[in-house]
């Protein structure tokens, strides 16, 4: 089997990476290799079961950051009170989750599938550290590749002004990301980009886009704050 | 009647009255004082400093009402107060430096110029700080060796904090042979420098030539990186040597400081053959 999912034992190979997976009596090992050379292993006891899911791009090398700046391949110009949907997408990171008879999981491995980039979003005394990506963005869902995610974007203009739209910056502990089970597909829900000035816009987050996906668990530290559902933009609209 | 009241059993009940009175009003005032100064000190100090001036005053307060019951009852207190004075004095000054210090300390929490966990330096200490008290300042260098600076000191000395913002710039400079090509050694200093995942995208790394040197072509290359945790200082860790690789990989020369020595006399060169050579 090759794409996100549950996985047996025996070998897959993930991008760069082989991922074997080797069952005894009493636990499984676990082995991600490099160029034929093992650079994570871990055994696990009992009987466990391992997913592939598709993450947050915010993993590797460490968590410095919960943002990621999509910077779009041709700025999106928008009339006022008008809105558009398109296609983007996004890098993920792609996690290793063991799961115990109840049902427990625990990540225990996460590598990357793409070149890692950072970027300063804002000023380097009030702005934020961000993984940074370029997308094209497209009018029509287009399929994901492996290590990308695809989102629909829908950018509502609530200002009565045309607004040139460069780039969206996302929050990973609010976005939401889902897989087509045996592909490498992984989408993230509908993300509304409410502009209401030439200085400030709100990204809201909404619903899956795509049926017979999978959600995935939320990583430990990831899972969506009680109390705020939006992330705020003040640059990268003019 | 009055004075059979007062004084039963050879005790002027009213003064015991009033003594109880002073201690017990004393006391619950101080004991106030202490809760509300807490509560007011904590709002811009840290913790534990709030609650040792509080607990400093409620002490000072239940002196003073020690020295009241003390007067009340008609206890001489000039000798008292004058081994006060004494005392005062020789305290003031051996307290003289832990005064300035806990002034200093106070002063340090009011303005904020660094907190626990930030990366800073003064004078020729640098690490993260781990602690912040009242008379001193705790930093944990790299090497992991904790030192103590007296808070007066901190006060006094230049503070560079590295922790301030969001992104830090970190500058290599670069020196190649004159012969070789500027911009072929942009091209490669460029690719080592995008491909580190640490450098930032933005704002964009820059790379020209800095000076002319005596003996090399200088080149400054600008990057910024995540100011978190230890990233600037594995970044210039690793970049500096990688930077060197690849123009040593690409063939371009970095030279040794040259100097050409000028004689002012025609220089005469004697060539003396051993034996064994002929």
């Amino acid at each position: 089997m090759s794409g996100y999912g549950f996985i047996d034992v025996g070998e897959v190979n993930v991008g760069k990476y082989r991922i074997s997976i080797v069952r005894s009596e009493s636990s499984l090992t676990y082995t991600r290799y490099y160029e034929g050379k093992p650079c994570v292993s871990k055994k696990i006891q009992g009987k466990p079961r391992i997913e592939l899911v598709p993450l947050y791009p915010v993993f590797t090398p460490n968590i410095i950051t919960k943002y990621v700046e999509i910077e779009f391949e041709a700025n999106i110009v928008i009339p006022g009170y008008r809105n558009i949907v398109s296609f983007i997408k996004m890098p993920v990171d792609i996690g290793v989750y063991v799961y115990d008879e109840k049902n427990n999981y625990y990540l225990i491995d996460v590598f990357e599938t793409n070149t890692i980039n950072y970027s300063l979003y804002g000023s380097i005394v009030e702005g934020v550290i961000a993984r940074y990506y370029k997308s094209p963005v497209y009018n029509d869902l287009v399929k994901p590749s492996f290590g990308e995610a695809v989102s629909k974007i829908r950018i509502i203009n609530k200002h009565e002004k045309i607004v040139e739209v460069g780039r969206i910056v996302l929050d990973a502990q609010i976005i939401k990301m889902y897989y087509k089970p045996g592909t490498w597909e992984a989408y993230t829900q509908e993300i509304y980009m409410n502009i209401l000035s030439r200085d400030k816009a709100i990204i809201t987050y909404g619903k899956p886009f795509v049926e017979n996906i999978v959600e995935i668990n939320d990583p430990e530290g990831f899972k969506p704050p009680k109390l705020r559902s939006s992330n705020e933009m003040i640059w990268g609209l003019k | 009647m009055n004075n059979i009241t007062t004084n039963f059993l050879g005790i002027d009940w009213f003064l015991v009255l009033e003594v109880i009175a002073v201690i017990i009003v004393g006391f619950v005032v101080s004991w106030f004082i202490r809760i509300s100064l807490y509560k007011l000190l904590v709002r811009a100090l840290p913790h534990r400093l709030s609650k040792t001036i509080a607990r400093t005053v409620y002490y000072v307060l239940i002196l003073i009402v020690i020295l009241t019951v003390l007067g009340i009852i008609g206890v001489d207190l000039t000798g008292v107060l004058m081994a006060g004075g004494i005392i005062g004095i020789i305290l003031g000054f051996a307290l003289q430096n832990t005064v300035a210090n806990l002034f200093s300390g106070l002063f340090l929490h009011w303005e904020k110029p660094f907190k626990i966990g930030d990366v800073i330096r003064i004078g020729d200490v640098e690490g993260s700080v781990v602690d912040i008290s009242i008379l001193s300042t705790k930093i944990r260098g790299l090497d992991g060796v904790v030192t103590r600076i007296p808070n007066q000191t901190v006060f006094q000395s230049n503070i560079i904090n590295y922790s301030g913002s969001i992104a830090r710039r970190i500058d290599f400079r670069v020196g190649i042979a004159y012969k070789e090509d500027a911009e072929k050694a942009y091209e490669v200093l460029r690719k080592v420098v995008v491909e580190h995942p640490f450098v930032l995208v933005k704002p964009k790394p820059e790379i020209f030539v800095v000076e002319l040197g005596s003996s090399s072509v200088d080149i400054m290359v600008r990057v910024w990186v995540p100011n978190t945790g230890l990233i600037p200082w594995i970044v210039k860790r690793e970049l500096l040597w990688k930077l060197k690789k690849a123009l040593t990989e690409a063939g371009i020369e970095i030279p040794f400081i040259q100097t050409d020595i000028w004689f002012r006399a025609p220089l005469k060169v004697e060539v003396v053959e051993s034996k064994k050579s002929t």
